[in-house]
């Protein structure tokens, strides 16, 4: 019998060595794999994807997958991604990106790419630390946690992204956790299929920093971790905000749609060519 | 210019880029194969094992200890960061696992 | 477009700003995406670009600012599009780093850089020409530039067309610079017929996927990235990369693509030079000027000719890589290089720099956002050559 290899060897690239250059027990690689499996299950063809990602742990992700990549500057992988999907709508366009790469230096195009509702999927992976520069606070980073730069407890308030999003207008939120794989990768799913702006957030684990700064240096420390504060949305409406102290709500926040921006910018163009042809 | 031929399947793992799979230890033989040289050890697939069918040995690498409680639910080759596990190839779909 | 006449031989002419010129330019380059964001003195380009991409099938966005307008247009590049866009001072600081992005990947893209009084805020209605420097060394590492510019409404046009041919065929970036007056002066325009405008696009890969290095290093030195989506899935990446477009930190590999980077500039830089001699064959005093400053020492060779003063001048159309050649030819006879600036002196230290036989170079600069004069420069030379300035 041929060797068994998985359904996902096949996005690999075979050229680059592996395993990958992240951490044991990062929750990156894992997050690569139920992007993969999204991909395998929907059949989309290997070429029709653009793969685009800022700096950081996460955004090596590209550099690994057999599609057409992008590894872009850090903080900038939306404008870029909005680039490719303006001129090939035909593709689909995912974008990978860290809390620090997407939420603080790429802040300000987040809010505007989530606004223009422009049809990318944005798969948001949140370890809460600045993970390729040795552990520095995150704009995600919880009050009083322990980072390199915060080293007696975090005081800067940290971002909820659903919220952010929400707010900046995206039609598709979710957000889930590397410990419910299954439902990360359905979100993902239905993030691909999504005609709009997608955004899944996904709470990661970083054992090496985040996880040894802040009692949990074991990577099942941290699965355990999520696994405990990770609330589904239907039963944290029920709770007080006591006892959502320090919980994560996990679930879909928004599935709606709303006019996706390359149709409009293609229609209008279509019609401006009729007029002038009659 | 040479031309860079994408090798089988088998060319692929035999030349090290995946290294060469647990050969199918009998007793083992059966739902999954564990690509060691790309395992680094985390743990998380056999604390993720609902039925504890996983187990490290001593150096730390997951096996199939109890391979009769092993219910096919794929938690632990999706949760692998390395896609060092894979499903062989008489895993039985969906007899209560997903695909 | 105000009036729609031809001239005799059928040329369809305008009188527009600087700025339209550079949309009509673009767009008969097949400039077919445009990623800006506002800023005095060069909306009037992103204005035109928003009203005509649409009825060619273009895209047009203005973006949330400009480090996302010069990203979303390097994306469109690596999409396949023929992509600019258009800024001024202070937008074109912001746009350095993903620049530098551009030049590692080897992504096409026109920069057109209106330039106006700095530093910071500085002076936005008034000219200048003190981002000379900042056009050529602007981002971080060693790289190489490629930087135009245009001191009419015809040569903002013309420049524009340069620009997409020499970025599609050396696969690079490429700026143009502009000033405030350049940019918002009206004069005519000759318009170049349809037929007559070959648009140059970049190669197409001529091997299988299987086959194809992404950069590879041809004794040309143009690497080709294939356009998004055809079945070459390569990487692309602002890590130095190896002809895969893998990253390294190999040594060899890391000078490999720093020099073919640089030498893919340089192997090419006849084809980018581009100049204007002025009455230099017997000139004693050389005028060296580009952009609105160039108008100026026309003016003063005119006069100081009116005087029996030898005095000629080398316009430069291309500024980076400097084309040292031209000048060295221009200065033959030259006893003195006048370099004329709208700043506080930049272009002299290439000048300096290149002209390798003795001879005095001396600076004549205006930095009140005011454009300079002929006078001026007469006034400078006369005091070289009479020591005083008499009449």
């Amino acid at each position: 019998m041929g060797t068994q290899l998985s359904e996902i060897h096949e996005y690999l690239r075979w050229r680059k060595r592996f395993p990958t250059v992240w951490c044991a027990g990062c929750g990156d690689g894992t997050i690569m794999g139920a992007i993969l499996r999204a991909i395998h299950d929907l059949q989309m063809p290997q070429d029709s994807i653009a793969f685009i990602s800022g700096i950081g742990c996460s955004s090596r992700m590209p550099i690994y997958l057999d599609f057409n990549t992008l590894h872009t500057t850090h903080g900038r992988a939306l404008p870029f991604a909005t680039g490719v999907k303006l001129v090939r709508p035909d593709m689909n366009v995912i974008v990978v990106s860290g809390d620090g790469d997407a939420l603080a230096i790429g802040g300000n195009h987040f809010i505007h790419t989530c606004r223009r509702n422009i049809d990318i999927t944005m798969v948001l992976i949140n370890n809460s630390i600045y993970g390729m520069t040795g552990g520095q606070v995150a704009p995600t980073t919880p009050i009083g946690a322990i980072a390199h730069t915060m080293p007696y407890g975090n005081i800067d308030p940290p971002f909820d992204a659903v919220e952010l999003s929400l707010a900046a207008g995206a039609t598709f939120v979710a957000r889930s956790t590397t410990y419910n794989i299954i439902q990360t990768t359905n979100y993902i799913k239905k993030a691909l299929q999504h005609k709009g702006f997608s955004f899944v957030e996904i709470i990661s684990q970083c054992p090496v920093l985040y996880g040894r700064l802040n009692g949990m240096p074991d990577p099942v420390d941290m699965l355990l971790w999520q696994k405990e504060v990770a609330v589904p949305l239907s039963k944290a409406k029920k709770m007080s905000p006591e006892e959502l102290e320090g919980k994560i709500t996990t679930g879909i926040f928004r599935d709606e749609i709303r006019p996706e921006y390359t149709e409009q910018v293609y229609a209008l163009s279509e019609k401006l060519q009729e007029k002038s042809e009659d | 210019m040479s031309k860079i031929t994408k090798p089988s399947a088998e060319r692929i793992i035999k030349s090290g880029v995946i290294s060469h799979p647990v050969e199918a230890v009998p007793h083992l033989a059966g739902k999954l194969i564990f690509f060691y040289e790309w395992c680094k050890k985390c743990g998380l697939c056999v604390a993720i094992c609902p039925t504890g069918a996983l187990e490290e040995n001593e150096d730390k690498q997951p096996y199939m200890a109890h391979p009769d409680k092993c219910t096919y639910c794929s938690l632990c080759w999706r949760i692998c960061p390395d896609f060092a596990i894979v499903k062989n190839q008489n895993w039985r779909e969906g007899e209560n696992g997903t695909k | 477009m105000a009036l729609n006449r031809t001239t005799s031989d059928g040329h369809p002419v305008r009188f527009v700003q600087g700025n339209e010129a550079v949309v009509l330019g673009a767009l008969h380059s097949g400039c077919r995406f445009f990623g800006g964001y506002p800023i005095t003195p060069s909306t009037e380009i992103a204005e035109g670009m928003a009203r005509e991409l649409p009825k060619v099938g273009g895209v047009f966005i203005q973006m949330e600012d400009e480090i996302a307008s010069i990203a979303s247009i390097i994306g469109a590049s690596a999409a396949g599009a023929k992509s600019m866009t258009a800024t001024s001072g202070p937008g074109f600081s912001l746009m350095q780093e993903n620049l530098g992005f551009a030049y590692i990947t080897q992504l096409p893209i026109v920069i057109v850089n209106v330039q106006r009084g700095g530093p910071s805020t500085g002076l936005p209605t008034k000219l200048a020409q003190s981002d000379t420097m900042q056009a050529r060394w602007g981002t971080h590492g060693d790289y190489t530039a490629v930087v135009l510019a245009a001191s009419s409404v015809q040569e903002s046009y013309e420049a524009t067309i340069r620009a997409f041919e020499l970025a599609e065929k050396l696969s690079t970036p490429v700026i143009v610079l502009l000033d405030e007056l350049i940019g918002h002066m009206r004069e005519k325009l000759i318009l170049r017929m349809k037929k007559d405008i070959k648009e140059i696009r970049r190669p197409f890969p001529k091997v299988p996927p299987e086959w194809y290095f992404p950069y590879d290093i041809p004794n040309d030195y143009t690497a080709h990235p294939a356009p998004f989506g055809e079945g070459f899935r390569y990487s692309i990446t602002g890590l130095v990369h190896d002809r895969t477009g893998f990253p390294t930190s190999v040594p060899s590999e890391v000078i490999e693509r720093l020099d073919a980077l640089r030498e893919k500039i340089i192997t090419h830089r006849k084809e980018i030079w581009n100049w204007k001699e002025y009455e230099v064959t017997d000139a004693k005093y050389l005028i060296v000027a580009y952009g609105s400053a160039a108008r100026a020492a026309r003016g003063a060779v005119a006069i100081l000719r009116k005087k029996r003063i030898k005095a000629g001048f080398l316009e430069l159309k291309s500024i980076w890589p400097f084309p040292d050649g031209p000048l060295m030819s221009a200065a033959k006879q030259a006893k003195y290089v006048f370099v004329a600036e709208n700043n506080m002196g930049q272009l002299i230290h290439a000048v300096r720099e290149n002209i390798r036989h003795t001879i005095n170079v001396i600076p004549i600069n205006r930095y009140d956002g005011h454009p300079l004069e002929p006078e001026q420069i007469v006034y400078f030379i006369k005091e070289e050559v009479y020591g005083h300035s008499t009449v």
